[in-house]
């Protein structure tokens, strides 16, 4: 994902896609993008998987 | 149903569902959770609307005396049930073995010195009620209720909390921001009540200490990433978790998470757990470590750094001697351990001062008993007087129930049983009847400055949490005997017949 050239908004899409089967609303992708700043690609990627396993949507609504 | 799949209905069940205007989580409008739970509502709508509705009333009490004003507990569990007669109220016979040496100690405590000889050095802080009644001879009952100080089949009984979580919960207003322990932590832990319907940041933390360290502190991830991680779970989560309009799961699980985080890379914590190997060895037994004895340690490490902890339960198991209790498996196994544990324990608190001026002994209460105690007369088929057909002792209603430390005058004993252990003689405190859980857990609340006769009105039966039942209405007291040395002058004997 890191290296597939999609934009750090589809990044995140494709992450909220994949995990909580709805697309991200814009104001999490704004929270959420300038980790991409402070941690790295990587690390942004790593780091939003965790927080969204670990989102109650995630542990009990799916 | 259908008008329950209609987005914008108006209706109680699905509004709370559906907070600002949207789909829950911003998802679809009626997920499948959402679909079953509300088609249940059919024939179970009555549970859910209620749910939802429950209101905070507030506390009742009809102010109980208190004696005591400790600010932690220490409570042992000693599990199995320990035989009285050969502890806390000894009886000499041809059955003693000679090196339990009884002798008179402290303020006409007969003890056996030689089988816990470093308790017997601290019993000046040592006071053991003697009149102890159990109601029931079932291990599993009988350990819940001295956890929860009611009948554990009662309806409140199954969702009762530990008196521990009741500790913590009383003095969770007087936590500061940087002391980030659970109010009630459980070591060495076997059978340990929870925290019944409370919210589950008074849930006990299970942990031990040893020489190693706590494990599970720090993130694979290491701190900073794990740091920035946490916060952006903040950040993106923070509408579910905080007020959270799904209600005490959600609320209990970030409980966890925050607590969790505030013992991560803390220095302080982990020296808590972080056991010395000098010291293992003094709590144990033969210089060797043991589990009762790392968790006395932790337990004297807790109280004093002062972190949030304030009960704490420890367990120790052992006791059920119904074979052989006199060879070295049976009652010298839990005894010895329990005596070095114990008795190190005493000794550290009594040597440390407290945050009020006196030392941390007189600020923290230490309780232990069993669930029941154990038979005293020959039984059938019996080579050794006293004992069973197995030279063991099976279980029984006598008991006794020990306190020490926070405002307690020790170096004695209150109430007496018959010359055989068998029953009650002399009840020894004001009520003039023998001692139950239930008034345990009064002198336990009393001793630490808590009100035993509130009832808290937020459990989900609505029937009122009594913090010992039917206390209120005086069914129940403190045995006020415990705190002070000059009792009530008169000491009403217990009726023989209604013994």
């Amino acid at each position: 994902m890191e290296t597939s050239g999609l934009t750090n908004e589809q990044i995140i899409t494709e992450l909220y896609l994949n995990t909580l089967s709805r697309n991200p609303k814009q104001s999490e992708i704004a929270k959420v993008l300038p980790y991409f700043t402070s941690m790295g690609k990587q690390g942004a990627i790593e780091s939003l998987q965790w927080v969204l396993l670990n989102k109650v949507d995630f542990l009990f609504n799916y | 149903m259908k008008d329950h799949l209609q987005p914008d209905h108006s209706c109680d069940v699905c509004k709370p569902l559906r907070p600002a205007n949207s789909g829950l989580f911003g998802g679809p409008v009626l997920g499948r959770r959402e679909f079953f739970k509300i088609a249940g509502t059919g024939v179970a709508g009555s549970f859910v609307v209620p749910m939802f509705a429950k209101e905070a009333k507030a506390d009742t009490a009809v102010g109980g005396e208190i004696y005591g004003h400790a600010r932690n507990l220490i409570y042992i569990h000693m599990q199995g049930a320990p035989s009285h007669v050969d502890t806390f109220d000894l009886k000499v016979g041809s059955w003693t073995p000679a090196d339990f040496a009884p002798e008179v100690i402290g303020n006409g405590f007969l003890f056996p010195k030689g089988l816990m000889p470093t308790i017997a050095s601290q019993i000046q802080y040592v006071t053991a009620i003697r009149s102890v009644r159990a109601p029931a001879l079932v291990h599993g009952l009988q350990q819940i209720w001295t956890q929860i100080a009611r009948n554990p089949t009662s309806l409140l009984g199954k969702i009762a909390p530990n008196i521990c979580a009741v500790v913590a919960r009383e003095f969770e207003s007087q936590r500061t921001a940087a002391q980030k322990l659970p109010g009630f932590i459980s070591l060495n832990g076997g059978n340990v009540v929870s925290s019944g319907y409370f919210n589950a940041r008074y849930t006990p933390f299970v942990a031990n200490g040893s020489t190693g360290g706590l494990g599970n502190l720090t993130n694979f991830a290491g701190q900073t990433t794990f740091d920035r991680r946490f916060q952006m779970l903040q950040e993106l989560d923070g509408e579910n978790r905080i007020n959270s309009p799904l209600g005490d799961p959600v609320l209990d699980m970030d409980s966890f998470y925050q607590q969790s985080k505030g013992m991560m890379y803390n220095a302080e914590i982990d020296a808590v757990f972080r056991l010395a190997a000098a010291d293992t060895q003094r709590y144990g037994v033969n210089n060797a470590q043991t589990g009762f004895g790392n968790a006395c340690l932790t337990a004297r490490n807790l109280v004093k750094s002062n972190l949030g902890t304030r009960a704490i339960m420890i367990s120790i198991g052992g006791w059920d001697n119904h074979t052989n209790i006199y060879s070295a498996a049976g009652i010298y196994n839990p005894a010895r351990q329990f005596d070095k544990g114990l008795g190190e324990l005493i000794k550290d608190l009594a040597a440390t001062p407290g945050i009020n001026g006196g030392t941390l002994l007189d600020e923290t209460l230490i309780v232990w008993m069993g669930e029941f105690g154990r038979t005293v007369r020959t039984a059938n088929g019996a080579t050794t007087a006293g004992l069973n057909s197995g030279a063991g002792r099976d279980h029984f209603f006598q008991q006794f129930a020990c306190f020490a430390g926070g405002g307690v005058s020790g170096g004695r004993a209150i109430g007496s049983t018959t010359s055989d252990g068998f029953a009650v003689q002399d009840p020894g405190w004001s009520e003039g009847r023998p001692v139950v859980n239930e008034d345990i857990a009064a002198t336990i609340y009393s001793g630490l400055g808590i009100d035993y006769t509130k009832t808290l009105h937020d459990d989900p039966y609505q029937r009122g949490f009594e913090y010992v039942p039917f206390a209120s209405q005086g069914a129940w007291k403190p045995v006020k005997e415990v705190f002070q040395r000059s009792a009530a002058p008169e000491r009403p004997k217990l009726n023989p017949r209604r013994r």
